[in-house]
């Protein structure tokens, strides 16, 4: 058996490598120099002085949780993606099929519309209605209870019809030069609104899902035989699926609550990982969250680092993710994955 | 044959003769009068009567390059985004309105000025699309459109249908004039938007006749906050660049190209401008986002000298005549002492009642610059 060690450990140094030399690279000019005063101030307990002072503030309440949150939310995206994959057996299922990404988006605008001055109605709000949805989809696929896989999709295509309606009423009805703007801004995903509070919402809830998914690796090869094959394992899909689910959709939720929806990463990184190391979850759970951190990762960095105008972060993941995709696809033709 | 003159014929004209032939003088002098008159009408319809907007076929520029030829006068308006109906309303052209764009309807400085606009048709918006159906059941004379999104469509469509439509762009202090002048002509108002335009330029000329005293070394340096969110601004081709530029600031976002562009963090920190100043538009949420530590240290926001355009009645940051208020303002926010002599109050009802024939408080409008994160 081919071992997946070696790849694992480039992946992680490409990681580390690369968050330590974006962690220099911005539009705010902090050195490597910088840093190690930074560091060593911080352990000498004594407080740093004049222009450092600034650049100790960008670099601790922007950059650093920029480049953070850009790790979680592509480990969390990218895992989840597999997870649903390998839940629905259909390599083209990517986070946002059972309507999480609308509910979440439509709550986000709904608390953008809403009056009050509170911004954390916005996160919350943005939360319910992208678990809303998902109940809505197990609701209504438990409820018809015939082919559960193929009438989950569909329940979550009509879920996801339904909220993105909702949002395009939202839009209709809220006020063009006011509501509207600001509601179009958040619908774009993008990483420059975190903050530390949303990492430490975020950080728990992507790393114990991570670890939840790495437990029950075997069970999700055994998912992705089918309910047949799993009963005959002696495994329940049904409630096995129904937890899979609530808990990626749950990460998915959040991150889209935070940074808007991000496009590419739960889909095509999973199908990255697999072509490396084979369809086996054990090996490709890891891979994949590695590759997805690494992805947005550098996408975020070229986002916020090449121009005085931040780039869109999808156009970035589109860019690079779709030919990748395409080529994966040309890859593996006649492989029997697609 | 005779030769000679008929001795019996009598030496004067018999009194009928006469007085046939004073009938038809007479008959000839009201004929030639009444054709004089004719004429003399006509020379008056011809130099006065266009000026008026009604009867001479007239073609002109738009602001795309189209040729727009409009016969007949001009009775029937419908405009399509609020800078229009901002430009019309200031052309005093309201009671022509027929159908207006959706977002206006609701608008309180039109409110005040046509009590009557919640009830006219509404055919969309520039953002959420225009309803062609209800534009051509309205008849109009004269549409004004857009130039971005679907304008051009608009008007090409609207040319098969015989209606005329002009297309606007105000994105600057000149071509806000020259939008003016365009709707001007189609509906012969060229007057007043003359009479606008010299308005507009003696406020912008009170300005600047101070703040070209500034040297560029001595200039404060601003951020304009866009109605998408804290970290998304107006670039140098935008009216805003023009405003802060006009009010002796340098927009630091300035080098940027194209409509609103969305910036990192750690630009705006960067940049780290004197003033910020938000679109009276954003969202009041967003402003909470400038507690972040780091955005603290933004002179702006050390200084607290981020204000918000003032005016609750109608946006000064905006491309319409009343952004030169929103330059005095801008200026008057900067350089106080520049400006200790401007009572800032009167010059905004001043040109408010110039402008619109209401004074600010008349139309119960209040200035209010405060914002609280």
């Amino acid at each position: 058996m081919k071992t997946t060690k070696p790849l694992i450990i480039s992946l992680v140094v490409i990681l580390v490598l690369l968050f330590l030399s974006l962690l220099v690279i911005g539009r705010f000019e902090i050195s490597v120099s910088d840093i190690t005063a930074m560091i060593n101030a911080l352990f000498s307990g004594k407080a740093v002085t004049g222009e450092l002072v600034s650049k100790q503030l960008v670099f601790c309440w922007i950059r650093l949780p920029r480049c953070l949150m850009a790790i979680l939310v592509g480990m969390g995206l990218s895992v989840s993606g597999a997870v649903y994959q390998a839940l629905f057996r259909n390599p083209l299922v990517s986070p946002d099929i059972l309507g999480v990404a609308a509910g979440c988006t439509f709550g986000a605008a709904l608390g953008l519309v809403l009056p009050g001055d509170n911004f954390s109605l916005i996160y919350i709000l943005s939360l319910i209605f992208g678990l809303l949805a998902v109940a809505m989809t197990v609701g209504i696929a438990r409820l018809i209870s015939v082919k559960p896989v193929i009438v989950l999709v569909l329940a979550g295509m009509v879920i996801l019809s339904f909220f993105n309606a909702l949002l395009m009423v939202l839009k209709y009805f809220s006020d063009p030069y006011d509501e509207l703007p600001s509601i179009v801004f958040w619908i774009m995903g993008s990483l420059s609104r975190v903050t530390w509070n949303d990492i430490l919402i975020i950080g728990p809830v992507v790393g114990v899902g991570l670890i939840f998914f790495l437990l029950l690796r075997f069970r999700l090869n055994i998912l992705s035989l089918g309910d047949v094959q799993s009963k005959s394992l002696g495994i329940n899909p049904s409630s096995f699926r129904l937890i899979l689910i609530v808990t990626s959709s749950f990460i998915v939720a959040l991150t889209v609550a935070t940074c808007g929806q991000i496009c590419w990463i739960g889909l095509i990184i999973p199908h990255m990982a697999r072509t490396l190391v084979g369809p086996d979850h054990k090996r490709m759970l890891p891979v994949t969250a590695l590759l997805g951190a690494i992805f947005l990762l550098a996408a975020d960095g070229a986002a916020r680092s090449i121009s005085a105008a931040e780039i869109p972060v999808g156009i970035i993941t589109a860019l690079t993710g779709a030919p990748v995709f395409a080529f994966l696809l040309y890859k593996n033709r006649g492989s029997g994955w697609v | 044959m005779p030769v000679f003159p008929d001795p019996d014929a009598p030496l004067l004209p018999s009194s009928d003769i006469v007085f046939k032939e004073m009938r038809y003088l007479d008959k000839i002098t009201t004929s030639y009068l009444q054709m004089f008159m004719t004429i003399c009408g006509m020379l008056l319809i011809v130099t006065f009567l266009p000026r008026q907007g009604w009867s001479e076929t007239r073609t002109l520029e738009d602001m795309a390059g189209r040729s727009v030829t409009l016969s007949g006068p001009v009775e029937r308006i419908v405009t399509t985004f609020k800078p229009a109906t901002l430009s019309v309303f200031a052309l005093g052209l309201q009671g022509k309105i027929v159908g207006i764009d959706s977002s206006a309807k609701h608008d309180r400085l039109f409110k005040a000025m046509l009590p009557t606009v919640a009830d006219l048709p509404g055919v969309g918006t520039k953002s959420r699309g225009i309803n062609f159906e209800t534009l051509v059941s309205l008849s109009p004379d004269l549409v004004i459109l857009y130039a971005q999104k679907d304008g051009i469509e608009l008007a090409q469509r609207l040319a098969v249908m015989k209606i005329p439509s002009i297309i606007i762009l105000p994105e600057s202090f000149a071509s806000v004039k020259t939008s003016l002048q365009i709707i001007a002509q189609a509906t012969g108002v060229t007057e007043r938007a003359t009479e606008v335009s010299t308005l507009m330029d003696d406020i912008l000329q009170k300005i600047e006749k101070k703040t070209n005293r500034i040297s560029y070394d001595n200039r404060k340096t601003g951020y304009f906050v866009s109605p998408r969110g804290l970290f998304s601004t107006a670039t140098g081709n935008m009216l805003q660049d023009d405003m802060f530029n006009r009010a002796g600031i340098i927009n630091v976002a300035h080098d940027l190209r194209g409509y609103f562009q969305d910036i990192s963090p750690e630009q705006f920190v960067a940049w780290n401008p004197d003033l910020v100043i938000l679109s009276q538009h954003l969202h009041q949420q967003i402003v909470k986002r400038l507690n972040n530590p780091a955005l603290k240290m933004v002179n702006a926001v050390a200084q607290k000298t981020v204000y918000r355009f003032p005016c609750d009645l109608a946006p000064w940051d905006f491309p319409s005549p009343l952004a030169v208020l929103g330059t005095l303002w801008l200026a008057h926010k900067s350089y106080p002492e520049l400006f200790q002599d401007l009572d800032i109050k009167k010059e905004v009802d001043d040109f408010h009642f110039h402008l619109f024939g209401k004074t600010l408080s008349e139309m119960h409008g209040k200035l209010n610059d405060r914002v609280y994160w």
